[in-house]
C-alpha cells in the first residue's frame, strides 16, 4: 500500500515544492545535524553514550551547555510521531548529561516502559549471528528525543527538536560500530582550498575499519563491507546532491563516492559530513574549505 | 385516394427520472428505447408520438425516444406522426428498436389533450448512454457523467471511484447486468471499463435502494448493456486522443444477435515515442484494453437466453530508455502496476403468465498487483456468482423473491513493509512476506413487494445474508413509500438497514486474530418531485446515513498530510487509499470500531425540451467519521467531505451542431495541517507532526467544461465529430498540499489543467 501511495505521489510529483539539494544542505541557521549512540546497538541490559552535533548559523559546533541541550528516552513500544505528544516529560526518561555525553541506561527505560504482555522474547534471544554472514537480528527501536535552543544570526532563540532511534536487541552477540569519516578530497587530492566560484568534485569516505561486515545478495552470499550513506552540509557554496550512497569494496579502498560542489564566490565554507548505516550507526566530521 | 385518419394525441408526460431525451416513465420494470425513422429516406422523424399502454412520449429532434416502466415481456408500441401511417410493432419489454413509418396519403388530424398519471417511483437517477455521450465534461464516458448528478462528490484529479452521499468508495457497488465489477475505470479515471456505445443506460441509486441489492451500505450503480441489433450487421468505431474502439453487431443463428467490442489505448505508445532521452528520464506508460462479447436469442414468452463475456486489462509501467533492467542501482525504475478482470455470464429469462423468471450464473478472474523490482503485492481472485429472481405480477402490484450468491477463491502474495500492529513493534524497513489463499462466499436471499394502494406505492423488502469471511448472518429490513400528492407532485420516503461484509483485502495473515465483522448503516430519505411547466421538473431529497463498525487505524493514529497521510489525515495519498481500499487494502492495522454519519439535501432542477435541455444539481452534505475510540470519540470530516457540490449543465442543438457547457463548483477536501517538525537524524530528513486532524480545508474547486458535436447523417449511418474540453479556463484548482524540505513553505498541488478530448465516432 505504501508503494501505491508513492505511485500516487509520483503522479502528482510536478506539484511538489521541493527546493533541490542546495536548500536542505545549506547551513544558514542553527540545526541539529546528527545524534550518535555508542554503541549503536545495545542489549536488553546494555547502555550507551549519546552525543549530539548541534551547529550554529555559521556551521560551528555548539556545546551542550551553550545549546541548553536536553535528552530524553521515549517508550520503544509506540510509533513516535509527535515528540511533545508521544514523548513529553511525563512520557519519557530524562538522560543525565555529563559534558557532551548523555548516558542511556536501558534498564531504567524498561522499568519506566515495560514491554507489552503480548511481546514474546524467545529464550536465548531471537535471530542468529553466524560467521561469516551476520543476519538480521530481532530488535526494537528506542526513540531518543533531543532538544536544543540556539540563537540565530539575529539573536533570536530557535528551539530545535531532533529524534534518533537506538536499536535494542535481545539477540546475543550483536556488535555494531559507528562509521567514522576519514577521507576528504577535492578533485581527487587532499586539499582545502578551492578557486572561488569553481565547481569541483568532492570525495568523502569512511575509515574502512569502522565499517561493519554484512552479506551481499549473492548465492552463496559473500561478506562485504556494509553500505553507508553520507549526508553533506555546507555553510556556503552549493552541493550537488543531498547525500551519497556508498558501498565499499575492501579490495578497492581508494574508490570513494563523489558529488559536485560549487565553491562560494568569496570567503570560507564549513562542510559537515554525516555518515549513517543501516543499524543506526552514526559518525561525523568537519572540513574547512577556503577560496582563493 | 383513400382518406386515412390519424389521431394525434398530445399528452404531457409524467414525472421522469431521465434527462435529455424525450422520455416517459411508468411503474413496470421494462424499457423500450429506440428511434423513429422515415421508411423511405431513413431520416429521423421528430415529434412523433410513441405510446405503450398508458405511457406516451414525443420523439426528439433526432427521432429518439425512451419509455421506462413498461411491462416486461412483449409489449405493443404505437407510433403516430403527422403525415405518416400509424406504426405498430411488438417488442420485448426491455429493448431498443428502430421503427420505420410509411408516408400517408392525406390525413385527418384529431387533437386530444390529456395528462398522463404521475407515477410513484423509487428515487433513482437514470441516464441513457446517448445522453451521457452528449454531456459536456464527460469526454464521451458513461461513468464520468455520474459526477454531474446530485449526491455524487467530486474525486480529485479526475480519479475514478464513486463517493455517494458521503460514503466511502468501498461502500458502494457497481453492477453490470447484475454482475458486480471490481473497478469502474481504467487507471482510476482515464476511461470507464465499459464503452458507452454498448450500454443502454445507467441507474444511480445513491442510497435507500431495495432488497435486490446487498453487501453494500452506500449506494448502487447499475449498468445495463444492450443487445446487438438483429436486423443486419453493423460496424462502428470511435477514435479519440487516448484510445480507439471498434464494435460490431448483427444477426445470430436462431433469430438472435451478436454484439462485440474491443478498445485499446495508445497513450503509452505516444508517450514512449516522445520519451525524453537523457540520464534519469523516467515516464509512466499506461496502457489499457477492454473487450465485450454478447449473444442474445429468444423471446421472454418462450425463454430468452443471453451469454456475455467482458474484460478489462490495465498495465502501468515506469520506463526509461537509458536504464538497464539488471542495473545494480537503488532506482532502476522497474515499477509495474497491473489491474485486470474478466467476467462471463449466461442469463435465462422467461415470462410465464404473470410470472417473470430470471437466472444468471457467472464466473470471473481478477488480478491486481504493484511490483517494484519484481517484488510487491499481488492479489488474484476467481469469483463465481449466481443471481436468480422470480417476480409475480398481481394487478398493479408485484412480489419478487431472489437469491444472490457470490464467492470464490482469493489469493494474496506480498513482500512489503509491515505496518505496525498489536504485538508488533514499530520499526522501519521491516519487510515481511505474506501469503494466504482463501475460499469464501456470501449468500443472500431477499423478498420485496411493490404494493399499489390507490395513489401510493409501498415497497417493503427483507434481505437475509450470510457472510463467509466473517461467519455472520445478517438481516436487512427495508421499506419504501411513494405517494402521488397531485398529478404533478410525488412524495418519496425510504428507510432501511444495509450490511456490508469485510473484504478479502481486509485480511492480513500476519494478524490472524484481527476481527472481521460486517459493517452496517441505517439510511433514510425523504423527498418530493414536482413537475413544472415548460417540460421542467424539480426534485428535493433529504437523506441520512448512520454507519457502524467501520474500519479505523488503531495503532499509528493520524499523521499529517505532508508525510503521505493515513486514512485520518486527508491529502491525495489518503484519498487514493480510499479509492483503492477494496483492491489493495490499507497499510494500517485496522479494527471495526469506527462510526460514520452523513446528512444532506439534494436538489435537481431539470428541463428537457426540443431546443435545449439541461439540469442544475446541488448537494449540501456533511460526512463525518470517528477514529479509534480509545484515542478520541470526536467526530471529524471524512477525507472526501464536500459540503457544497453544484453542477449546472445545458446542451442545445443548432442544426447539425450540438453545443454544451457544464459548470462545476465543489468545496475543497479537508486535510490535516502541519503543526511543527522535528529532524530525524537516522533518515536525515525533517518529519512533520500534526495540527488538529482534518481541521483545514483546501480552497474550493471550480471548472468550466465545453463540448461541441457535429453530426453528418447519411443513409448508411452517422459520423459524429466531438470536441470536449475540460477546464476551459485552465483554472488552477488545488488538489493537495506539498511542503519544502523543512515544512516552512507550503504550496498547493495543482489539479488537471485544460484537457481536450477530441474524437470521431461512426454510428451505423
Amino acid at each position: 500500500m505504501r508503494t501505491l501511495a508513492l505511485l500516487t505521489l509520483m503522479i502528482v510529483a510536478p506539484g511538489c515544492a521541493e527546493d533541490g539539494p542546495s536548500a536542505s544542505t545549506l547551513i544558514d541557521a542553527p540545526r541539529i545535524l546528527a545524534i550518535s549512540a555508542e554503541p549503536p546497538v545495545i542489549g536488553l541490559d546494555g547502555s550507551a553514550e549519546v552525543r549530539t552535533l548541534v551547529v550554529d548559523a555559521d556551521g560551528a559546533a555548539v556545546d551542550a551547555a551553550a545549546a541548553g541541550l536536553s535528552v530524553r528516552a521515549c517508550s520503544p513500544w509506540i510509533a513516535l510521531q509527535d515528540p511533545d505528544r508521544d514523548c513529553g516529560p511525563d512520557a519519557s526518561v530524562a538522560l543525565v548529561l555529563d559534558g557532551e555525553v548523555a548516558r542511556l541506561d536501558l534498564a531504567a527505560v524498561l522499568a519506566r516502559f515495560p514491554p507489552p504482555p503480548d511481546l514474546v522474547i524467545p529464550d536465548g534471544g531471537g535471530g542468529t549471528v553466524d560467521a561469516p554472514c551476520p543476519v538480521a537480528y530481532d530488535h526494537v527501536d528506542l526513540p531518543i528525543v533531543v532538544e536544543a535552543t540556539v540563537a540565530d544570526r539575529a539573536g533570536e532563540l530557535v528551539r530545535l527538536t531532533a529524534r534518533k532511534r537506538v536499536r535494542v536487541t535481545w539477540t546475543p552477540d550483536v556488535a555494531r560500530t559507528n562509521p567514522r569519516i576519514e577521507a576528504f578530497r577535492i578533485d581527487g587530492a587532499e586539499a582545502t582550498t578551492i578557486a572561488a566560484g569553481a565547481e569541483v568534485m568532492l570525495q568523502v569516505g569512511p575509515e574502512l575499519t569502522s565499517l561493519d561486515r554484512t552479506c551481499n545478495g549473492d548465492d552463496p552470499p559473500a561478506l562485504v563491507l556494509e553500505p553507508i550513506r553520507i549526508n553533506l552540509f555546507a555553510t556556503a557554496g552549493e552541493l550537488g546532491t543531498v547525500s551519497v550512497d556508498a558501498r565499499y569494496d575492501p579490495d578497492d579502498a581508494e574508490e570513494l563516492e563523489t558529488t559536485t560542489y560549487r565553491a562560494p564566490d568569496d570567503g570560507d565554507a564549513v562542510i559537515w559530513a554525516i555518515a549513517t548505516d543501516a543499524d543506526g550507526g552514526t559518525g561525523w566530521a568537519r572540513f574547512d574549505v577556503s577560496t582563493r | 385516394m383513400t382518406t386515412r385518419s390519424a389521431i394525434l394525441v398530445c399528452a404531457l408526460v409524467g414525472l421522469i427520472a431521465d434527462v435529455g431525451l424525450s422520455a416517459a416513465q411508468g411503474t413496470g420494470r421494462g424499457r423500450v428505447q429506440g428511434v423513429v425513422t422515415d421508411a423511405e429516406t431513413g431520416t429521423p422523424v421528430s415529434g412523433a408520438i410513441v405510446s405503450v399502454g398508458q405511457l406516451e412520449v414525443t420523439t426528439s429532434d433526432d427521432g429518439k425516444f425512451l419509455l421506462t416502466g413498461t411491462e416486461r415481456g412483449e409489449v405493443e408500441v404505437v407510433v403516430i406522426a403527422d403525415g405518416y401511417e400509424v406504426g405498430l410493432v411488438t417488442v420485448n419489454g426491455r429493448s431498443r428498436v428502430t421503427i420505420e413509418l410509411t408516408a400517408a396519403l392525406g390525413a385527418e388530424i384529431i387533437l386530444v389533450e390529456g395528462r398522463a398519471p404521475v407515477s410513484a417511483q423509487e428515487d433513482t437517477y437514470t441516464i441513457t448512454a446517448d445522453e451521457i455521450r452528449a454531456l459536456p465534461g464527460s469526454g464521451n464516458d458513461a461513468l464520468k457523467a455520474l459526477q454531474s448528478l446530485p449526491g455524487v462528490s467530486r474525486v480529485p484529479l479526475g480519479l475514478g471511484g464513486l463517493v455517494l452521499r458521503g460514503a466511502s468508495p468501498r461502500d458502494s457497488s457497481v453492477y453490470l447486468d447484475g454482475i458486480e465489477v471490481p473497478i469502474l475505470y481504467h487507471f482510476g479515471g482515464l476511461a470507464s471499463f465499459y464503452p458507452s456505445s454498448l450500454l443502454d443506460d445507467i441507474d444511480l441509486q445513491s442510497g435507500s435502494f431495495g432488497a435486490r441489492w446487498g453487501r453494500t451500505q452506500g449506494g448502487v450503480v447499475a449498468l445495463t448493456s444492450r443487445a446487438g441489433r438483429a436486423d443486419r450487421w453493423r460496424v462502428g468505431s470511435e477514435i479519440s486522443l487516448i484510445d480507439a474502439s471498434l464494435r460490431a453487431e448483427g444477426p445470430a443463428p436462431g433469430h438472435g444477435s451478436w454484439s462485440v467490442g474491443l478498445r485499446r489505448s495508445y497513450v503509452d505508445a505516444i508517450l514512449a515515442a516522445a520519451l525524453p532521452r537523457g540520464e534519469g528520464a523516467l515516464t509512466l506508460l499506461p496502457r489499457y484494453w477492454d473487450g465485450q462479447l454478447r449473444y442474445d436469442r429468444g423471446k421472454l414468452a418462450t425463454g430468452q437466453f443471453t451469454a456475455m463475456v467482458f474484460f478489462s486489462d490495465d498495465l502501468l509501467r515506469l520506463a526509461s530508455p537509458d536504464l538497464q533492467p539488471d542495473e545494480a542501482s537503488m532506482d532502476d525504475g522497474s515499477l509495474r502496476y497491473v489491474s485486470r478482470f474478466a467476467r462471463a455470464a449466461v442469463r435465462y429469462q422467461r415470462q410465464v403468465g404473470d410470472t417473470d423468471i430470471s437466472v444468471q450464473p457467472w464466473i470471473g478472474l481478477g488480478k491486481v498487483a504493484v511490483l517494484v523490482d519484481g517484488q510487491g503485492t499481488t492479489r488474484t481472485n476467481l469469483p463465481i456468482g449466481l443471481r436468480t429472481e422470480v417476480v409475480r405480477h398481481v394487478g398493479a402490484s408485484e412480489l419478487a423473491i431472489g437469491l444472490d450468491l457470490q464467492g470464490g477463491r482469493s489469493e494474496l502474495a506480498a513482500l512489503s513493509d509491515r505496518a505496525p500492529g498489536p504485538g508488533v513493534i514499530p520499526t522501519d524497513g521491516m519487510e515481511v512476506a505474506r501469503a494466504t489463499t482463501l475460499w469464501h462466499g456470501d449468500l443472500g436471499a431477499w423478498a420485496e413487494g411493490r404494493v399499489r394502494l390507490g395513489r401510493a406505492l409501498v415497497t417493503p423488502g427483507l434481505r437475509l445474508d450470510r457472510y463467509g469471511l466473517s461467519d455472520e448472518w445478517v438481516i436487512d429490513p427495508r421499506l419504501g413509500y411513494a405517494q402521488e400528492l397531485s398529478s404533478a407532485a410525488t412524495l418519496h420516503a425510504a428507510i432501511g438497514r444495509y450490511h456490508q461484509p469485510p473484504l478479502f483485502s481486509d485480511v492480513d495473515p500476519l494478524y490472524p486474530d484481527q476481527p472481521l465483522v460486517a459493517s452496517s448503516a441505517i439510511q433514510t430519505s425523504l423527498g418530493i418531485e414536482v413537475e413544472l411547466p415548460a417540460e421542467a421538473a424539480v426534485a428535493i431529497t433529504g437523506f441520512t446515513s448512520d454507519s457502524d463498525k467501520l474500519l479505523v487505524d488503531v495503532v499509528t493514529g493520524a499523521t499529517s498530510a505532508a508525510s503521505g497521510g493515513t486514512s485520518d489525515s486527508g491529502g491525495i495519498a489518503s484519498i487514493s487509499g480510499e479509492l483503492l481500499d477494496d483492491q489493495f487494502g490499507a497499510y494500517e492495522y485496522r479494527e471495526p470500531v469506527g462510526r460514520g454519519r452523513s446528512r444532506g439535501v439534494e436538489l435537481l432542477v431539470k428541463r428537457s425540451g426540443p431546443r435545449w435541455s439541461g439540469w442544475l444539481s446541488y448537494t449540501w452534505s456533511r460526512s463525518e467519521r470517528t477514529g479509534d475510540p480509545s484515542r478520541s470519540y470526536d467526530w471529524r470530516p471524512y477525507v472526501l467531505d464536500q459540503p457544497h457540490v453544484l453542477t449546472a449543465l445545458a446542451t442545445t442543438a443548432l442544426g447539425p451542431w450540438q453545443l454544451g457547457g457544464r459548470v462545476r463548483y465543489a468545496s475543497g477536501n479537508p486535510y490535516t495541517p502541519v503543526a511543527g517538525t522535528f529532524y530525524d537524524t537516522d533518515s536525515q530528513t525533517y518529519q512533520p507532526y500534526d495540527g488538529p486532524v482534518l481541521s483545514a480545508r483546501l480552497p474550493a474547486f471550480f471548472e468550466l467544461d465545453l463540448r461541441v458535436d457535429r453530426t453528418w447523417k447519411r443513409p448508411w449511418g452517422a459520423i459524429k465529430l466531438f470536441l470536449d474540453v475540460q477546464n476551459v479556463t485552465n483554472r488552477v484548482n488545488p488538489e493537495g498540499v506539498t511542503y519544502n524540505f523543512d515544512y516552512t513553505e507550503r504550496e498547493y498541488t495543482r489539479g488537471l489543467p485544460v484537457f481536450p478530448s477530441i474524437g470521431v465516432e461512426y454510428v451505423p
